[in-house]
């Protein structure tokens, strides 16, 4: 004997056969949204394409300090989504033999603009005060990893401005 | 009335719901705090869809868009500036609301739900706040939103995709904008009412919970809700919401300069209500991090969100559970703490002159194109009894507003200006230089 309880004799033979049955064409309700909400999602939250890397013009090696920094500002044209933007942003240039250390303004702590103390010359990061010494390497603070370096292409003619891999 | 009434019968419901129960004597001023949010929700709510029919929300005129508004539109700052101020109120009541309901042990059985369901408002109070910020664009919208969504993508293993998604390309950027604005006016406003009606419907099944005995039946009824309770309520919302105009009236939302990435005299700095996970991340360093952009909120959440499950004790009066009220105080002890380090902590970087908002169309390039130059960092300025701006290496560097060139002598004078100390500017265009000698003439004033 089962010990279901004792008004179930009342019900219908096929209650779970009736029971599946609603609980299907529930789903079938459900249909109509989840159809068009797993689109949505999917068409927003799909990883958008890497951009390929763009090269631009910065200043000749003579210009460019090895005892400091020179301050550049790099211009370019990018997509976001669908704009096309002007995009410009701060690199700091520094001289070592013939090559050029190009360091991203970008603190790789939360992304502010780290800014050059030129007395301590070392660079200092308003939001959290995070320090980076002179090839960027945390001194202090936060930042979990040292400044982006971006790739530098010297030239072979002195005059020629030196080229930025952004 | 009697017409309207036979066919809708709202009255009835109403009497059978709200306004004709009996809330139990413990019930008081403090009991009022969750309708006073809901009022200023409202007027958030208002003010918001108001501010729609002026705003831009694409990044090449949104700031445009706030600057007519604040100029050119009859109490357009007033607008705006009580949407402002809505949010930071706003912020105030929900926390006390919570905060009441924590001390009274108001989240206990039969309230888990309701406890839930405020947790969920708070954060889309807090969500509403955070996504609003960026939609002026100007500079502090810009910093603010990249290091919050930074943060967002310091969380294990999706942290990255979810930046993305919410900067909508590769790092911020115009298609940002768009992204924080569907959720400000659509997402976060569906999450917000789908909350509110069941937070409000739990409220009306389970009754206000008493707040001396144990259980609900224990408790000694009291008054009707209606008009008594009420009331409390219509005073304290009128409060609030007149704390709203006050503010917004006397200070005001303030507008700085138009986002610019390339700033290097910018200081970024959340409005209060963030301070103290800002200075929360302070205090993690290296790769330590994570401990204070992830581990630590996501922990307090989930702490919260479990506390009517793991609380099991069934006493709601305060002396009876020592433990609970503990842990209560010191969160609310840290956050205050932290709060005021952040504001009181100077930053490393010297402060900028204000934008000079409303001033002529040159006046304001001006502006931005000394603060593109970097001048503040060698030169200080003093507006109003305020010193801006650091001296840099040349101490000699005189301070801007004693400049005594006449505005055209002095865009000669920057072309070329012949000195070892002081930069030429000769890549700005004449009229740029105009724009400058126009500024600091104006600092003069
Ligand atoms: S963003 Fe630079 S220290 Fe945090």
């Amino acid at each position: 004997m089962t010990t279901e309880p004792s008004d179930s004799r009342d019900l219908p033979t096929n209650t779970t056969r009736r029971s599946w049955l609603e609980m299907f064409v529930a789903m079938l309700l459900a249909i109509p949204v989840l159809g068009p909400a797993l689109l949505a999602a999917w068409v927003v939250i799909r990883p958008g394409k890497r951009a390929d890397p763009i090269e631009v013009m910065a200043l000749p090696l003579a210009e460019i300090p090895s005892d400091g920094v020179r301050t550049f500002r790099v211009q370019y044209r990018r997509q976001h989504g669908a704009f096309v933007e002007d995009v410009e942003r701060v690199v700091y240039l520094r001289r070592k033999g013939n090559n050029v250390i190009a360091l991203s303004a970008e603190c790789t702590h939360l992304g502010c603009n780290v800014h050059f103390d030129a007395a301590n010359k070392k660079f200092a990061c308003p939001c959290h005060k995070g320090t980076f010494d002179l090839d960027g390497a945390v001194l202090g603070g936060p930042p979990p990893a040292q400044l982006r370096r971006l790739k530098a292409i010297v030239p072979t003619d002195a005059a020629a401005p030196v080229r930025l891999e952004i | 009335m009697g017409w309207l009434e036979s066919r809708l019968g709202l009255g009835e419901i109403l009497r059978k719901t709200a306004t004709g129960k009996i809330t139990p004597r413990s019930t008081g001023w403090l009991h009022t705090l969750g309708y006073a949010a809901l009022s200023v929700l409202l007027l958030q709510g208002i003010s918001g869809v108001a501010l729609a029919f002026f705003y831009v929300p694409a990044a090449d005129h949104a700031y445009d868009s706030i600057r007519f508004l604040e100029r050119d539109v009859a109490q357009g700052k007033l607008l705006r500036a009580l949407h402002h101020w809505g949010a930071s109120v706003m912020v105030v009541l929900v926390a006390l609301h919570a905060l009441r309901v924590f001390f009274q042990g108001g989240y206990k059985a039969p309230r888990e739900l309701t406890w839930l369901a405020g947790l969920g408002l708070l954060g889309v109070t807090l969500g509403f706040a955070f996504t609003g910020y960026l939609l002026p664009w100007d500079q502090k919208a810009y910093f603010a939103t990249k290091v919050g969504v930074n943060i967002a993508g310091q969380t294990p293993a999706i942290g990255e995709h979810l930046q993305g998604v919410l900067y909508g390309g590769a790092g911020i950027g115009p298609q940002t904008l768009n992204r924080f604005f569907a959720l400000h006016v659509l997402v976060l406003p569906a999450a917000l009412i789908g909350l509110l009606v069941l937070h409000l419907y739990l409220i009306q099944r389970h009754g206000i919970a008493p707040t001396r005995t144990r259980t609900d039946d224990a408790g000694e009824p009291g008054k009707p809700y209606h008009p008594y309770h009420t009331l409390k309520e219509a005073l304290v919302a009128i409060l609030a919401v007149g704390l709203v105009f006050f503010l917004a009236w006397r200070v005001g939302a303030g507008l700085e300069a138009e986002a610019d990435p390339a700033d290097l005299d910018y200081d970024p700095r959340p409005d209060w209500y963030f301070y103290a996970p800002f200075q929360l991340l302070k205090l993690f360093k290296g790769e330590n991090e994570v401990i204070g952009a992830f581990w630590i909120p996501a922990g307090l959440g989930a702490l919260l969100a479990l506390l009517p499950f793991l609380d099991r004790n069934k006493e709601r009066v305060a002396r009876k559970r020592p433990i609970a009220v503990a842990c209560g105080i010191l969160f609310a002890l840290a956050t205050i703490g932290l709060t005021v380090v952040g504001m009181t902590d100077r930053p490393t970087h010297f402060a900028t002159p204000p934008h000079p908002l409303g001033a002529t169309k040159q006046l304001r390039e001006g502006y931005d194109l000394v603060r593109r130059g970097r001048c503040f960092s060698c030169h200080q300025v003093v507006i109003d009894g305020v010193t801006y701006g650091q001296l840099g290496e040349h101490d000699e560097a005189p301070p801007l507003q004693e400049t005594e060139y006449e505005p055209e002598d002095l865009a000669d004078f920057l072309e070329d200006t012949g000195m070892d100390n002081m930069p030429s500017f000769p890549l700005f265009s004449a009229a740029q230089r105009l724009a400058i000698g126009r500024y600091l003439q104006a600092l003069r004033r």
